[in-house]
């Protein structure tokens, strides 16, 4: 039996070990990990057997054996106290922290199996490192002395969750104080909450008496279809400062149903209360619910659970009847002004109550007063930007697709009547800002945008007003310049190959000319009654003409032609010979005169270039005289032999000439050392001339004077 | 164990028969202590560890930055109660900041023998220096001529304070803590001296191992050296009777006032007039005046050139009883001689590896029953007398360099390169299941030491 779970083991641990892989294969683990469970004995072959396996050369043998070791090594305490003594070699064999211990090939595996044992180390260290002190100075050894650096996966866990917690902590004792406020708040707000949807409910009754029939129906469903009635109704009245709200209505209105109610005199001031009421449920009560509710779903009290659970219940009621009022006001077709309010009061929701009630307070009463205001002023042109809005809707993003479509099926059916026919002479308007305020002419607050923070350089004048001619100045409308196109006409001169010179120039063509108007030929068509008058003078400087002046070589053939036929209707073809023997004549003479000048230029050439000649060799020969003279003529102080210095002289000349022709290339150039070596050679036999010259001196000194001597 | 104490309730066992007994049997079942724990202040090796004779409290440890601390044993500093250990900090640490304090590793400490009021340090800065333990000032500086590998001062000392300190030089010194200078230069060795101890026997004798691989006792009263230990003389078996070997006797070596010499004498004499006629020159410089130096009575026993171990002497340590000496050598042996009669046991100690580069402590438990060795990365504990090996304590990761024994707990620590020092102790009290059920209370992540199989 022994015998054969050894067997076993080691095929297991072979099998396990020998593969490629970066994990274990599942199965084998499996197996091996039920064997070697079954008894002690087993535990210990495994171990010997792992152990040994860790001693390969291989990192990646190694790496699966540690893999194999990690697994038994949490599991079975026989096997952690076999390999605890064995510490220090198993962490040299997989970690590898000394010289003389280095991790075998493969190097990507060496790196795996370091990372993967420390890891392991420092995880039991956790886990057994009070049991097993080994573990624990090792884990110590490797972090504090040899400062190796531990993945440390705990710590950063630990602090996570630590963060969290604290977090958590802060959000709670928040929550905690919003609860407590709340619970005082509470009645106050869902009283005037209460009353203000029992006054919302007065208002629907008032407006759809004939919603009577409909009583049978559940209360919410009568609303709705009150609000479906009036839906359309109900967007006309409702005041908006943008052009685009104005189109709506007029779309809106286009539309409307015949039996729908619409808003008169009578009832206007209850649509007028049913929208202040909504205003004060959108912006108020809404977010406020919202804010309880999540108050409430997140604050974990210490005590009074049931009170909470009651309280929940109770906001979450309110909250669903504020829902369906709402739902029935925006069926009826009332918005909040602004897109952006909107979603700055949704947004709000998250916020503190405070800074949503300050915000409120401002926003409704600045989109109030200016939306009835510019509402009604925009009626009055409304028909005149009507194109310009459509324009406006294609231009501008909107943001409603509802109102889109129904603008475009507006559109399709609108074709008849007046407003079809004023469309047609309605000047078409590009979109701008001053679209928002057409027409418009009341004052506007500055600070009252719904944008504003709080100020903390000081206090913010919400009363401040901008006068509405500053606001007309703002957007007064702008045009900017643009260039009228015209196309430029093709020159039209004829070509040689037969063709017309096509190229598009303002003025004037640079092969052709100035242009001018030309016929199907190419022939220029000056007004002939022009030419006439000025015929006489052309007349005398004709040839000149012609010759000098290409511009008017054209213009002047055909005075020419006129003046020699008596007959204004000269044909057309004997005209067309004229000219291009005019042509031909002064190309000819331009030809003439550019050869010469050509000429003329070669011959300045060439003699600028034998004078310069000269002059060169002038220069040179002046310069290899003065040189030799320098090198030995001067060092002894006579005049050198002539043919020595011809012969200097004759070379620099050979050399010279050389310069030029293909010679020059095979011939050696004098290098800086041959210049070098050359006057080294000079030095030392004008030393010598001197030596010599000297001691001759001497010798005749002392000839002539002995006796001074 | 309560019949034992019950034999001893009756006085039917002699008095310390019980104590003899059960210390034998802790030191015995000696493992890495796991309640107890010092944490080290030091940021290198532990060098040399010494525990004070006192009161058998402190523990001195010099480390390889300089720096020297001092631990209690006894009392805690805190106590983890997660793990049930107490860790002990270190009651303070002087290190180079302090002025005049150790630039370089410190090899050796010693406590002054009659109180913890001063301590000395040797350093490879070539100083020694004597440390208030107050102030944790220097007190007092010695200048030596090398660095110094090794300071001792004799535990029952009454009429000296003299420290006798190994240096690279060849000469031993000895440096009076009264006066402040040198008292004694001891010559005899041929190269530098890594251990010197004190005869736990008398307190004129002094030890010394050098790295020419020789143990040389000197009796400070008188000049040269009287013993030179060699490894080829050995007995087995009994020693010869005490009664004929006086102390003084071996030394002389005039042999004029003392008769009867011993066998160790006449050994070594012939051997002397052995070695005299091809005078062995190790050293050139020393030829010059080799042979002025041979007229000098005391300097006769450097012409003795047997050796103990094949290489440097590494550690010195005399049982507490003072009869008998262990050293240890850089051949990896560890020797047992017979202070007396100067001759080598033979007892075999089983294979160590003795670290080779800097001298090194042995410990010795207090009934001379287990030699502690610091054998590479563990502590080998041997039966002192058949030399076998008890148990090899492992738990350091790098060289073990010294090590110290705790008389009264049966407590070994030891110093190491891996800049720890363990505590290795007899097993405590607290089971380990008693120690789960309260880390489980503590809520802390490691788990029981169990059996965990999953599937």
């Amino acid at each position: 039996m022994a015998e054969g779970d050894r067997h076993r083991i080691t095929d297991l641990v072979e099998s396990a070990t020998m593969s490629p892989a970066k994990n274990l294969d599942l199965g084998v683990l499996h197996d091996f990990k039920a064997i070697v469970r079954a008894s002690d004995a087993n535990v210990r072959i495994a171990f010997d057997l792992l152990f040994d396996k860790l001693k390969k050369n291989n990192s990646q043998v190694r790496y699966l054996t540690l893999l194999l070791i990690d697994e038994l090594f949490r599991r079975s305490k026989l096997f952690r106290s076999l390999l605890v003594p064995k510490f220090e070699m198993f962490m040299l064999l997989t970690i590898g922290y000394r010289a003389d211990y280095t991790l075998p090939k493969p190097s990507d595996r060496a790196t795996l199996l370091r990372a993967t044992s420390m890891e392991y180390v420092e995880k039991w260290n956790e886990m057994f490192g009070v049991h097993y002190k080994p573990v624990h100075l090792g884990y110590e050894y490797l972090k504090k002395t040899l400062r190796l650096q531990f993945p440390n996966v705990r710590e950063a866990a630990a602090m996570a969750e630590r963060q969290r917690q604290e977090k958590e902590e802060r959000t709670q004792v928040l929550l905690q104080k919003k609860y407590e406020s709340l619970i005082q708040e509470f009645p106050d707000w869902k009283a005037e909450i209460q009353s203000t949807m029992d006054q919302m409910t007065e208002c629907f009754k008032i407006l759809v008496p004939e919603a009577v029939h409909y009583q049978g129906a559940a209360k919410e469903g009568d609303l709705k279809n009150i609000g479906e009635q009036e839906e359309e109704d109900e967007y006309e009245e409702y005041g908006n400062s943008s052009l685009r709200r104005q189109l709506h209505q007029q779309a809106v209105e286009e539309n409307d149903l015949p039996e729908k109610p619409r808003e008169t005199g009578e009832n206007a001031t209850i649509f007028g209360t049913l929208r202040d009421l909504y205003k004060l449920l959108m912006m108020r009560h809404l977010p406020s619910t919202q804010e309880w509710l999540s108050t409430l779903m997140r604050v974990d009290p210490p005590q009074e659970k049931q009170q909470l659970d009651v309280f929940l219940k109770e906001v979450i009621d309110l909250r669903s009847q504020l829902l369906a009022f709402r739902k029935h006001c925006e069926d009826l077709g009332i918005e909040l002004l602004e897109v952006g309010q909107t979603s700055k009061a949704l947004t709000t929701v998250e916020d503190e109550g405070e800074d949503d009630i300050i915000w409120e307070e401002g926003g409704s009463g600045f989109s109030f007063a200016e939306a009835k205001s510019v509402s009604r002023s925009v009626k009055t042109d409304e028909e005149v930007t009507k194109k310009a809005a459509r324009d406006v809707t294609g231009a501008s993003t909107s943001n409603s697709s509802m109102i889109e479509q129904k603008l475009t099926s507006h559109e399709i059916d609108e074709g008849t009547g007046l407003r079809h026919e004023l469309l047609k002479e309605a000047p078409l308007l590009s979109w701008g800002a001053f679209l928002d305020t057409w027409g418009g002419s009341s004052d506007m607050p500055a600070n009252q945008r719904g944008l504003q923070l709080e100020n903390h350089w000081g206090k913010v004048d919400t009363e401040a007003i901008i006068p509405a001619e500053k606001i007309a100045e703002l957007n007064v409308r702008s045009s900017y310049y643009k260039p009228v196109k015209t196309e430029i006409q093709p020159c039209l001169a004829p070509l040689r190959n037969g063709g017309l010179c096509q190229r598009r120039d303002l003025h004037r063509c640079p092969l052709h000319g100035p242009i001018v108007p030309r016929d199907k030929n190419g022939v220029p068509v000056g007004d002939k009654c022009k030419n006439e008058q000025e015929s006489e003078e052309h007349h005398i400087g004709q040839t000149k003409n012609v010759l000098l002046d290409g511009k008017n070589g054209a213009s002047s053939s055909a005075p020419r032609t006129s003046k020699d036929g008596d007959d204004l209707d000269l044909s057309l073809a004997s005209q067309a010979d004229i000219v291009t023997q005019a042509i031909a004549n002064v190309r000819e003479r331009d030809k003439v005169d550019i050869k010469r000048k050509r000429e003329e230029q070669a011959k300045a050439k060439l003699t600028q270039s034998r004078r310069d000649r000269e002059h060169n060799e002038a220069v040179l020969r002046s310069a290899a005289i003065s040189h030799s003279r320098q090198g030995f003529g001067e060092a002894i102080g006579e005049n050198l032999d002539d043919p020595f210095m011809e012969d200097e002289g004759g070379s620099r000349g050979k050399r010279r000439r050389a310069r030029g022709g293909l010679a020059a290339l095979l011939k050696r150039k004098p290098t800086a050392k041959d210049r070098l070596a050359q006057r080294l050679l000079s030095g030392r036999v004008r030393d010598a001339t001197i030596n010599q010259l000297t001691r001759d001196e001497d010798a005749n000194y002392r000839e002539a004077f002995p006796n001074q001597w | 164990m309560l019949r034992r104490l019950k034999r001893r309730e009756l006085g039917a066992t002699p008095p310390r028969s019980v104590a003899t007994h059960v210390r034998g049997k802790r030191v015995r079942s000696i493992e890495l202590a796991s309640h107890k724990e010092i944490v080290s202040a030091h940021n290198s090796g532990i060098n040399s560890l010494q525990i004070d004779g006192s009161e058998a409290r402190y523990l001195l440890a010099g480390a390889s930055d300089g720096s020297v601390g001092v631990y209690d044993t006894q009392q805690a500093t805190t106590f983890d109660s997660i793990t049930h250990t107490a860790k002990h900090e270190a009651l303070f640490t002087v290190d180079k900041s302090v002025p005049q304090g150790h630039m370089y590793s410190v090899s050796s400490v010693q406590w002054y023998p009659v109180d913890t009021g001063l301590f000395v340090t040797g350093s490879f800065d070539n100083n020694i220096n004597l440390w208030d333990t107050n102030t944790l000032q220097v007190e007092q500086q010695f200048r030596m001529p090398g660095k110094v590998y090794a300071v001792a001062m004799s535990a029952m000392a009454t009429t000296h304070m003299l420290v006798a300190s190994g240096t690279e030089d060849v000469r031993v010194r000895l440096c009076d803590l009264a006066s402040g200078a040198f008292t004694h230069t001891l010559s005899g060795h041929r190269d530098g001296v890594w251990a010197v101890q004190w005869s736990a026997a008398s307190e004129w004798v002094l030890i010394s191992g050098g790295c020419d691989g020789a143990i040389r006792f000197w009796d400070i009263r008188q000049a040269g050296c009287f013993q030179v230990l060699d490894q080829n003389r050995s007995q087995l078996g009994r020693r010869p009777p005490i009664v004929k070997s006086v102390p003084g006797a071996t030394a002389s070596v005039s042999g004029s006032s003392r008769g009867e010499s011993l066998r160790v004498h006449r050994q070594g004499e012939q051997q002397h007039s052995r070695l005299n006629t091809p005078p062995p020159i190790r050293r050139k410089f020393r030829a010059k005046d080799f042979e002025a130096q041979r007229q000098h009575p005391g300097m006769v026993s450097t012409l003795d050139k047997a050796t103990a171990h094949y290489g440097s002497v590494t550690a010195l340590q005399t049982t507490d009883d003072g009869l008998y000496l262990f050293s240890a050598g850089t051949d990896s042996r560890v020797r047992l001689w017979d202070m007396q009669s100067g001759c080598n046991t033979l007892v075999n100690y089983e294979a160590t590896r003795i670290r080779t580069h800097q001298g090194t402590q042995l410990a010795v438990s207090s009934d001379s029953s287990l030699l502690f060795v610091a054998s590479a990365h563990s502590i080998q504990a041997y039966d002192v007398w058949t030399g076998h090996l008890h148990s090899k304590l492992s738990g350091h990761y790098d060289t073990v360099n010294c090590c110290a024994f705790h008389v009264n707990d049966q407590e070994l620590y030891s110093g190491s390169s891996d800049r720890q020092i363990l505590v290795w102790a007899p097993p405590a009290h607290t089971p380990l299941e008693d120690l789960d059920e309260k880390t489980k209370e503590g809520g802390a992540l490691f788990v029981k030491d169990e059996d965990a199989w999953s599937d």
